[in-house]
């Protein structure tokens, strides 16, 4: 059976929180799985997205209100996350490497060129 | 015989070097838990070996080498203040909060609402001697209950005035413990652990309290600054600090008898608040100010709560001298509601009475145009949407006490949402912090790399999440 519409949603809810509380910033496998987690909460936004934009969800001020207070964990979330960049950003700068460069989707282009022996060697 | 002596020295030599160095590891494992300890390791350097020369090799030890990093420290530093900001906004916006209900069970919005209800009550009896005195018994809980709140709030400012110097106080006192780790690094710059970890639970505590940056100097000493830089520890010298009250004179007040703000100096008697905006003192002085100043006023506002007594008391009593006290030729013109503090518009609130000289005969029910009931139903439609008589910034008086409410509320509510998080970001910058000591940061390159794009992946995927919530939000505000 397809979820509804607002499945969608209370499941990507539920990951975003799963997210959270098992983001652990010095332990790399649960940052990975954190982002795993995330990523399926994208995918079920997406389909709540297309229900919505389909008018197949009523427009309540109820589910108004639930998709605000998402909204709220994210922007925490997002809060958390972005410590955690700036922190390794400043620690990159302190082992001698240059910063990261991003390219235009903001993801990580290349390996900092001061880094780069130390990776490959 | 001389190279066997030589060899004989030189393992003794060597096997001191090595009992130091397991002092070391002994001194780590049993300083595990203190605060503030980081790992120590002995340098160990090979001595020259030139037999023809007399030089018989071995190995030295130079000096102990700290696991600390400046740049790990601060960030934790940095971020434990941010919580102390934070922590402190969520405690004193709670107790200002309390004082404004919202229930519709008390305080000064039920008093008000008792008022306009007595005002059309009366205007259905105007003539009603019960009528009337429900109208003065009404002005009087509410004059009331504005001067309660005032003094509600002045009381949390005088209590935050209270915290706020035993803060500066704890401050001065960890400047001071800094000091004394200064005059024993000019004594004696051998390194000393012990001290070491003192000093940065020292740091670390300070961070709790406000905002600074510390440079560590070519003697050995640390030199602490306030955000904006100001010294609070430079060598030998502390730089103590001061809490005082006063009216800001610059720019020149708008009101010059208002409450007074909390003003931090330090020693010279420079002011050095504005320097401070982040620790527990940080968000004393914020709530105290800001927040609290909008409230109660400043030398540059009136505060809200003066505005809306004011209006509420000018528009009451213009609309009722304004009128007659019945309809009969030559009655006489009606008598004020409420006096108030006319000399300082930022007393309006706790000075706000019933007119001592008024009586029931003498409110005035009859308009301008002779209408009986004229004046007493302007008054009754005052909390009317739409009603423009008693507008403040285009809220009517009953709008605006709400959003008054509804501000502070909102004040407490963002700083315990920044509270809970923040206790996340310190939290797991206290365990980036344990994961990058004692590790050599360049043999932690490549996981910095790693880790760096976990966390931009993360970040990313959070972006998606918030365009697509943001899309849907303005969807169902298109279809609703």
């Amino acid at each position: 059976m397809q979820p509804t519409a607002n499945a969608h949603l209370e499941r990507a809810r539920s990951g975003i929180r799963r997210a959270l509380s098992g983001w652990d910033a010095a332990d790399l496998p649960r940052v990975q799985s954190s982002c795993q987690l995330l990523t399926a909460a994208a995918g079920d936004l997406r389909l709540f997205e297309s229900a919505v934009r389909a008018g197949e969800v009523p427009a309540t001020a109820e589910l108004c209100s639930t998709i605000l207070a998402v909204k709220k964990e994210v922007i925490e979330a997002t809060r958390v996350v972005d410590a955690c960049a700036a922190f390794h950003r400043g620690l990159a700068a302190r082992t001698g490497g240059a910063p990261p460069v991003y390219n235009a989707e903001g993801c990580i282009a290349e390996e900092p060129a001061g880094l780069e022996s130390e990776v490959h060697a | 015989m001389s190279n066997i002596l030589a060899s004989l020295t030189n393992a003794g030599n060597a096997l001191d070097v090595f009992q130091q160095a397991l002092t070391v590891v002994q001194n780590n494992v049993d300083n595990s838990s203190t605060p503030g300890y980081a790992t120590q390791t002995l340098n160990l350097v090979a001595q020259p070996l030139v037999i023809t020369g007399g030089l018989t090799g071995g190995v030295a030890s130079q000096g102990l080498q700290d696991s600390r990093d400046s740049y790990v420290e601060e960030q934790v530093q940095q971020q434990t203040s941010t919580l102390g900001l934070y922590t402190a906004q969520a405690q004193a916006t709670g107790t200002v909060q309390s004082f404004f209900d919202v229930t519709g069970t008390g305080g000064v919005p039920t008093a008000l609402n008792n008022l306009l209800s007595a005002f059309s009550a009366w205007s259905a009896s105007p003539t009603d001697p019960t009528a009337e005195q429900t109208v003065l018994s009404s002005a009087q809980s509410l004059a009331t209950s504005i001067n309660g709140l005032a003094n509600s709030l002045s009381s949390t400012s005088q209590q935050l005035d209270t915290q706020i110097s035993s803060t500066v106080s704890q401050i001065n006192s960890i400047a001071a413990q800094i000091q004394q780790y200064n005059e024993q690094e000019l004594k004696s710059p051998t390194p000393d652990p012990g001290a070491e970890a003192n000093l940065y639970a020292a740091l670390d505590n300070l961070s709790q309290l406000t905002n600074f940056s510390t440079v560590k100097q070519s003697d050995g000493t640390i030199t602490v600054m306030l955000g904006g830089g100001d010294p609070l520890v430079m060598g030998t010298q502390v730089n103590d600090l001061s809490a005082a009250d006063a009216v800001a004179g610059n720019p020149p007040p708008t009101y010059p008898n208002s409450p007074p703000s909390a003003v931090i100096t330090d020693s010279q008697g420079n002011d050095v608040t504005s320097q401070i905006t982040s620790g527990q003192l940080g968000g004393l002085l914020d709530t105290r100010n800001r927040v609290l100043g909008s409230l109660l006023g400043n030398a540059q506002q009136q505060g809200t709560l003066n505005q809306f007594a004011q209006t509420l008391a000018d528009t009451v009593n213009q609309i009722l001298e304004s009128g007659t006290v019945s309809t009969a030729a030559g009655a006489a013109a009606g008598t004020a509601l409420f006096t108030y503090d006319t000399t300082n518009a930022t007393n309006v609130a706790a000075s706000l009475s019933l007119n001592p000289a008024i009586t029931p005969s003498e409110l005035a029910p009859v308009d301008s145009s002779g209408n009986a009931n004229g004046n007493a139903q302007q008054l009754a439609d005052l909390g009317n949407a739409g009603n423009t008589a008693g507008d403040i910034n285009g809220m009517n008086l009953v709008q605006f006490l709400a959003q008054m409410a509804s501000d502070i509320g909102q004040e407490n509510q963002t700083a315990t949402t920044n509270q809970t998080t923040q206790q996340q970001i310190v939290a797991q910058a206290t365990t980036l912090r344990n994961q990058v000591s004692g590790v050599s940061l360049d043999a932690q390159a490549t996981d910095v790399l790693q880790f760096q794009r976990a966390y931009q992946a993360s970040a990313q995927v959070l972006t998606v999440i918030n365009d697509l919530l943001d899309t849907t939000i303005n969807m169902m505000t298109v279809t609703t």
